[in-house]
């Protein structure tokens, strides 16, 4: 082998400014060089020696007349450049390295009669050859790059370089294996038309040895085979259509097949007709397979795989039809193995280098895994954007937003929702109490749709302001949208101070009054009214505190802003707070009042005092102090 | 807690995980549909919806109200205590 890869620098080096200028593998005859290249032309297998071969990237439609690259040129350029050009490289060394020996330039003379199975086996491969033979006219550097090398396509960098390598010798070996693999699937499999072809140089080189005539079917299907393994290999991006890949890996069953059966020449010609068959057959199966696995197919137990079935029908083509080459075509699948790994391995590379337009990998857990990741990622994505347009409605909800980053939104988000809680909760009850008022009720009846209204509207309001009183101290502390909670404060201290006093004199009446009057003198607090009659009323006896309380009812509505400076009396308010515990206790005692130990609790909890025991008087100094702020 | 993940998120953004999720939770005991389900299964997606709802919803009772009150401002007499107050509230 060694002796087959310096040659085949050589050669490519050689073949490589020469064949730029070819267009196509087509048949320029040189026999000049000892490394000629079976070129598949139309069905006709022409020599053409390395230097003649020319990659040139043919589209994706090569002409099914593509020449057919000797596979001895590509033999040894596979051989020699396994990662440039997938499957070229792995061929040509091959073909190299049989040319090595007398017994195959045999080979090189025999014509492929089948024209058929070229187009089919070989189109894939021969396609991109001309691409490759493109890309390494280019950039003539023998590295060793990745398989890809049928085009010169920028996402595979390592390929071009080793393509220019190969490709004078790839192409022209993909170019002749692309007539045989499948034509029409061309677009994607480049890469791996590169791997076949190198694959199939391999192959077709195996097949030329055999009868050429009678093996050209069969080496059609090596290649096919060849090239699906080089194809699975370098499946990620597939320069070339899966479905030569497919093809070949079909093929290579299908070779499989024919090299067992063939026993003979008799045997490889049967062998033939049912390879072509199957090969036919598989290389539609393929297609579709491949497709699929050319998507993300790189696998290069694939391509061992081809590469070794390649090699069996290469042999069992040999065999059969009884031509001295078996010990070339034995050696051949030596040099296909190693080579096989090789291009595995390039392949392998060069699936990393073109995971980016490499389609997810059909099949195996690596597919699986990446489809399933990519997957997850869109779900997250998704996600992520449904969230960040409902923060952009809530942002718009907000007045005065103008936050960009989300926790800050989030922040004044919730304190404008609490102030907003508050707002509603007051003008809820005031509203309600009002319009009982504007009802023209009288007193009595006043207070007790006052009461009810104010249960109505103060269980309802209380019950939030309550709750919101735990933020309240938060609001405060912040001096926003005070307004209603300090006027809730103050009303619930007042009622809660109210209460206490109200209690000892006054019955299950009082309290629910307290409240409301509590309310009310908040209110009437914030409206600067005199609350001096509120203690006469504190003092008097229930019936004016109902009164009172119905004259105070009404005031509900705390004026927002007047307030602020009554809440800060805390510990008035706490004191009131522990009034409302009293109030709690009163709770039972008031079925009027439901709401006041629904009242009390909240209250409680945000105040976090039980101290039940609130001297009457301290508490009315409190409340007159409150009172006198206004 | 903003310090520990801070530098995770981007330089410009020093806001954490931690601190949107407990803002969400903040939130999300506010609003409550959801505070009354208590139940677990509560995305940001579904807290911040909710929020956007409910906000509008109070839009909605805070307009009514206000409404309701310049109506009955306009059936009592301007001079009234309960007129102020109604002015003070709308």
């Amino acid at each position: 082998m060694n002796h087959c890869v310096p040659d085949f620098e050589m050669d490519d080096d050689y073949s490589i400014p020469s064949s730029s200028a070819h267009p196509r593998q087509k048949k320029s005859l040189l026999p000049e060089d000892d490394i000629m290249e079976l070129l598949w032309q139309n069905g006709q297998v022409v020599m053409q020696s390395q230097n003649a071969r020319s990659f040139k990237k043919s589209p994706h439609k090569l002409p099914l007349d593509n020449s057919l690259i000797s596979p001895e040129q590509q033999l040894p350029t596979p051989a020699i450049r396994p990662p440039s050009t997938a499957a070229a490289g792995a061929v040509q060394p091959e073909s190299q390295l049989f040319m090595q020996e007398d017994e195959m330039a045999s080979w090189l003379h025999y014509p492929l009669d089948d024209t058929s199975f070229d187009r089919d086996f070989c189109s894939d491969f021969l396609y991109p050859t001309p691409e490759v033979a493109a890309t390494t006219a280019t950039a003539p550097p023998p590295r060793i790059s990745p398989i890809p090398v049928p085009t010169p396509s920028p996402p595979r960098p390592p390929i071009p370089p080793r393509r220019s390598e190969t490709d004078n010798s790839s192409a022209a070996k993909f170019h002749n294996f692309v007539h045989f693999s499948r034509p029409k699937v061309r677009t994607e499999y480049e890469l791996s038309n590169s791997c076949k072809a190198a694959r199939e140089s391999t192959v077709v080189d195996s097949s030329e040895t055999p009868a050429v005539g009678i093996e050209s079917r069969v080496s059609q299907v090596a290649i096919s085979t060849a090239q699906a393994a080089t194809q699975g290999t370098a499946a990620c991006g597939g320069d070339r259509s899966a479905a030569p890949v497919g093809g070949g890996k079909d093929m290579v069953t299908c070779e499989l097949t024919v090299t067992s059966s063939p026993g003979g020449s008799s045997a490889s010609a049967s062998a033939e007709p049912a390879t072509v068959r199957a090969a036919v057959r598989a290389e539609d199966r393929k297609r579709k397979g491949r497709d699929s696995e050319d998507a993300g197919d790189c696998h290069g137990e694939l391509l061992v795989t081809v590469l070794a079935m390649a090699i069996f029908m290469c042999c069992g083509i040999l065999y059969g039809a009884q031509l001295p080459i078996r010990k070339e075509a034995r050696f051949k699948l030596n040099v296909v193995i190693d080579h096989a790994d090789y291009l595995e391995f390039l392949l392998l590379k060069d699936v990393e280098l073109e995971s980016g337009d490499i389609k997810k990998p059909a099949n195996g857990t690596s597919a699986k895994r990446s489809r399933a990741a990519e997957v997850h990622n869109l779900s997250e994505r998704r996600r992520r954007d449904r969230i960040n347009e409902k923060m952009k409605a809530l942002q718009e909800l907000i007045p005065r937003c103008n936050k960009s980053d989300k926790a800050s939104m989030l922040d004044e988000a919730i304190e404008y929702l609490k102030s907003l809680q508050l707002q509603v909760q007051v003008p809820y009850s005031s509203a309600n109490a009002l319009f009982a008022l504007s009802e023209k009720v009288t007193i009595p009846a006043l207070l007790s749709s006052q009461r009810s209204a104010s249960r109505y509207g103060f269980t309802k309001g209380f019950a939030k302001m309550a709750e919101i009183l735990d933020i309240s101290d938060f609001i405060l502390s912040q001096m926003k949208s005070v307004v209603c909670l300090a006027g809730l404060g103050m009303m619930m201290s007042m009622g809660c101070s109210m209460v206490p006093m109200m209690f000892p004199g006054i019955q299950q009446y009082m309290p629910p009054m307290g409240m409301g009057m509590g309310i009310g003198m908040g209110m009437e607090m914030g409206m600067g009214r005199p609350m001096m009659p509120f203690p006469s009323v504190l003092a008097n006896s229930a019936l004016s505190t109902p009164a009172a309380a119905a004259h105070l009812g009404p005031r509900f509505p705390l004026p927002p802003f007047h307030m602020s400076p009554v809440p800060p009396p805390d510990p008035s308010r706490i004191q009131a707070c522990n009034q409302s515990e009293s109030l709690n206790n009163l709770g039972p005692q008031n079925p009027n009042q439901p709401w006041v130990p629904n009242f009390a609790d909240p209250y409680q909890q945000y105040i976090g005092l039980h101290q039940m025991q609130v001297p009457l008087p301290q508490v009315c100094l409190v409340f007159c102090l409150l009172l006198h702020l206004f | 807690m903003s310090g520990r993940r801070s530098r995770q998120s981007g330089g410009s953004s020093r806001i954490s995980d931690e601190q949107i999720i407990d803002l969400v939770s903040k939130l999300q005991q506010l609003i409550p549909e959801i505070r009354s389900r208590r139940s677990e299964k509560v995305s940001a997606s579904k807290v911040l919806q909710e929020t956007c709802n409910y906000i509008r919803n109070l839009h909605r009772e805070v307009d009514d109200l206000s409404e309701r009150l310049s109506q009955l401002l306009a059936t009592i007499d301007a001079d009234s205590p309960e007129a102020a107050i109604i002015r003070s509230l709308i």
